[in-house]
């Protein structure tokens, strides 16, 4: 990619009190594609995360996955779920997980797709995961809400940045 | 608004070499991206993994986790701290499979100047149009060095880059 083509933050933050969700609203349809990288660690435990759409709850998701847990590779399924699994984030702060959204035609009047990576290594333990995510949804992608399982939360220092992708 | 994937090297080889070092990398960036065609001359093998130094720590301080597939079977494993001494992203072609075809994939390094962990992840493909000496693979690869990257030497795990090989490394900036 030649210098001078676009690949522009939109907006990002750094958590500096543990939080359940990371929203981003008002995103400009002026893009062709989102990206959001998420560096992610868990204040306590574990716990179970989902990137929501216009914060749309309804069974309005599916998704399909390959997965890697060290010794088993699995794949599997969810259709008409409300809940866009990412992960089972149990990192510390000197563990932190790798999370990225690659999101096509986020502006379109069709149904949105995504790909989504996790990469955990913990050393002796861990995961990989790679997505392909569907919203069935034609309206335009204006809020992406990050979010934690109930009663838990982001930890302090967790970093999210969301970038706009536009084509020629 | 800036852009902000900004290319930083750019490394073609003219002839084989045991290492492809990317130095000096400029602390101004958030995030680093590592975009690589390669291909290993080691011989008697289909594929071969890209191994990486960070900084070229070759202290036990990198671990990984790994899903693969590989003709029609999928595959995960791990190499934890106490055995390895650099990271390992994926297979590249090498000596046995078909000639002038390179594996290619991406490197994706967060927070490459913090003084915690970086969890980098990697995927990669190694094509070679037979039945089973291909490989698609996603990894994360820990290195719990505190020190920012200032540098990435890159070596096949055995043999030398083939004349060709290519690295291009971009920088991500957040704001």
């Amino acid at each position: 990619m030649a210098a001078g083509a676009t690949y522009e933050p939109i907006a990002t933050t750094t958590l500096t009190s543990a939080q359940q969700t990371i929203t981003f609203s008002s995103i400009p349809s002026t893009y062709t594609d989102l990206r959001l990288v998420i560096v992610a660690m868990a204040t306590s435990g574990t716990i179970d995360t989902w990137l929501y759409m216009n914060n749309d709850t309804e069974t309005n998701y599916s998704s399909t996955r390959l997965s890697g847990e060290g010794t088993t590779a699995s794949s599997a399924r969810i259709t008409t779920s409300s809940q866009p699994y990412d992960t089972n984030l149990a990192s510390i702060s000197t563990l932190p997980c790798l999370i990225t959204h690659d999101i096509f035609s986020y502006a379109g009047s069709t149904n949105k797709t995504w790909l989504t990576t996790v990469s955990m290594d913990k050393n002796g333990s861990g995961v990989v995961h790679r997505y392909v995510k569907l919203w069935r949804s034609t309206s335009a992608i204006n809020r992406l809400d990050y979010t934690a399982a109930t009663a838990t939360t982001f930890a302090i220092g967790t970093t999210a940045t969301l970038y706009g992708i536009k084509a020629a | 608004m800036a852009n902000t994937y900004i290319p930083i090297s750019k490394t073609i080889l003219t002839s084989s070499a045991s290492t492809i070092t990317l130095s000096s990398i400029p602390q101004t960036y958030t995030d680093l991206v590592v975009l690589c065609s390669l291909r290993s001359t080691y011989p008697g093998v289909y594929t071969n993994w890209i191994t990486m130094r960070v900084n070229n720590d070759s202290t036990q301080l990198y671990s990984m986790t790994y899903v693969a597939s590989s003709a029609a079977t999928a595959s995960s494993s791990r190499f934890a701290s106490a055995s390895v001494s650099r990271g390992y992203p994926f297979y590249i072609d090498s000596d046995l499979n078909t000639a002038n075809t390179f594996g290619n994939g991406e490197i994706y390094i967060p927070n490459y100047t913090s003084s915690t962990a970086k969890q980098i992840s990697s995927t990669g493909v190694a094509e070679a149009n037979d039945t089973t000496h291909e490989w698609l693979m996603g990894s994360a690869n820990l290195y719990t060095g505190t020190s920012a990257v200032t540098s990435l030497v890159f070596f096949p795990n055995g043999g030398t880059f083939d004349i060709g090989c290519r690295i291009d490394l971009y920088g991500i900036k957040n704001s």
